[in-house]
């Protein structure tokens, strides 16, 4: 009877592995796959596209509350050669490679043709954000935090935790990935600079 | 009876002291069968809340003003002897993650990743004793361990949206354990070392985007616990018992197509408190734990500061 019991126990077991299993594409971390299906993202957000209207215009708020929109860093007589928009949850991970991105990738390729920002996409308001950048080390520094105030470019641009992106001078977007340790991104940023 | 629960306990309170993680968590811990038990079955619930990080400098920082970050986890558990000196157990950690900031709110769910592992005893008796009168009573149990981290969790590898949705690191991992017990009534202290080995995997997609694949293999993980309990009898034989346990984990930093990622690797030290009672019988054990860690500079690196409270029941049914 006990037997059997364990065999039951043990075949419930198992039929819960199989039917979690199935679940929400786990089985891409069970088989992973090394195929380059980068031509199934086909989203307003991939590469080579240029940022639309709603993403240009979204409203972002600065650490002293001042609004500021990508328009307004791209559509100047001389604007950044390239932006670079980092999303932040102010977590350890984020603030690994928004270190990175300031001890390293500022460094090499300066200030003086790249602006970059640090995009907080989880703070409610600019006030919160200051607090968290302050905490974070970010206040001041070459690395500009700016609110997304109302999600529209964590939404339009597919942001996520780590998440860089690279727009060039024209406003399309030469790079939307994880940042991971940093070297397909600068690639991609030495590209747009011609380095 | 008593001394055959206690492997159990110690190896419970040194397991409880890892949690999961903001970044991928949800990891099931190991079970451990009484040296008489036959088989075994648990059910853990874990409530753990987030209180800032350590920076790769090991800087504590705060969490985001205005933001309540937790994640929970049920953990069914089941543990059978294989032989012998062999048994085996599976766990399999199902995860919710509810995360508010004060401009955001974020739940989501699924299973986490799940462990499978074999014990050796290297050991036919349990070697506890009330009083050491010979050389030969100071004879620790010795568990040699393997454990198999299975990525049934979902991962930054998955169809998912965004990083909210994150239950499992997406790894395979290969652990190797080395547990040393040894009890002289009604103190107790335990010993854990253990070696992990992240399986390298392909990676063709993060966040839901397809990118140029690469190959990604997570760091290799150490860890060291050391446990020290104290045993009471109660007047109606059962027993009550009382653990502290000190987690040191180190992850190395991971390699993409070979190159070290300098954003990556982690360290956390953190400290856990165990309370369990085991009737008479000794075929149930009802736990409590709180696992905390150690806030303030220097504690850890690159990685989450935590506190995890864990209610836990197993069932042994013996030979």
């Amino acid at each position: 009877m006990s037997c059997s019991f364990d065999r039951c126990i043990g075949a419930s077991l198992l039929l819960l592995v199989l039917v979690l299993g199935g679940c929400g594409g786990m089985t891409d971390d069970l088989l992973p796959s090394g195929a380059d299906r980068r031509a199934q993202s086909t989203g307003a957000y991939m590469p080579g596209n240029p940022l639309d209207a709603a993403t240009r215009a979204a409203r972002l708020l600065d650490v002293d509350g001042n609004a500021l929109t990508l328009d307004d860093v791209l559509g100047v007589p001389r604007p950044p050669e390239a932006i670079v928009l980092y999303f932040t949850m102010w977590c350890p991970v984020c603030l690994a490679h928004s270190d990175h991105l300031h001890n390293t990738v500022v460094p090499t390729y300066g200030t003086a043709r790249v602006r970059y920002f640090l995009v907080d996409y989880v703070s409610g308001d600019w006030r919160a954000m200051r607090q968290a950048a302050q905490a974070n080390g970010y206040l001041g520094s070459d690395l500009e935090p700016v609110l997304d105030a109302d999600g529209t470019l964590f939404q339009r641009l597919h942001g996520a935790m780590g998440n860089v992106v690279v727009v060039d001078a024209q406003g399309v977007i030469r790079f939307n990935a994880y940042y991971q340790d940093g070297r397909a991104f600068e690639a991609a940023l030495a590209q747009v600079l011609g380095l | 009876m008593a001394r055959r629960i206690l492997a159990f306990l110690l190896a419970l309170a040194g397991g409880a002291a890892w949690g999961a993680s903001c970044c991928g968590g949800g990891g099931g811990g190991s079970l451990v069968l009484p040296k008489d038990g036959r088989a075994l079955f648990d059910l853990a619930a874990a409530a753990e809340t987030y209180h800032g990080f350590w920076s790769q400098d090991g800087r504590w920082v705060p969490d985001p003003p205005g933001s309540s970050l937790h994640q929970y986890r049920l953990s069914p558990g089941i543990a059978r002897r294989l032989a012998d000196r062999w048994q085996g157990y599976a766990v399999l950690p199902y995860v919710w993650n509810r995360n508010r900031y004060s401009g955001r709110t974020a739940d989501s769910q699924g299973p986490g990743d799940a462990a499978l592992g074999v014990w050796y005893e290297t050991f036919d008796e349990a070697t506890c004793v009330y009083r050491v009168r010979r050389w030969r009573d100071l004879k620790p149990s010795i568990y040699l361990g393997g454990a198999l981290t299975v990525p049934t969790g979902i991962s930054p590898y998955d169809e998912v949206g965004d990083n909210f949705a994150i239950t499992g690191r997406g790894f395979y991992r290969l652990d190797a354990v080395l547990d040393v017990e040894k009890t002289v009534y009604p103190w107790s202290v335990a010993v854990r070392l253990t070696y992990g080995r992240h399986l390298e995997r392909p990676v063709n997609r993060q966040y839901g985007i397809y990118v140029e694949p690469y190959r990604l293999r997570l760091g290799d993980r150490r860890s060291l616990s050391a446990s020290l309990g104290y045993i009471w009898s109660l007047p109606n034989l059962a027993q009550l018992t009382l653990t502290g346990a000190f987690v040191d984990l180190r992850e190395g930093q991971a390699r993409v197509d070979g190159a070290l990622d300098p954003t990556t690797g982690l360290r956390r030290r953190g400290t856990t408190l165990s309370l369990a009672y085991s009737p008479v019988k000794r075929d149930w054990v009802l736990r409590g734990s709180w696992a905390h860690a150690l806030r303030g500079d220097g504690w850890g690196a690159n990685f989450p500061t935590t506190d995890t409270i864990t209610l836990g029941v197993s069932h042994v049914l013996f030979l």
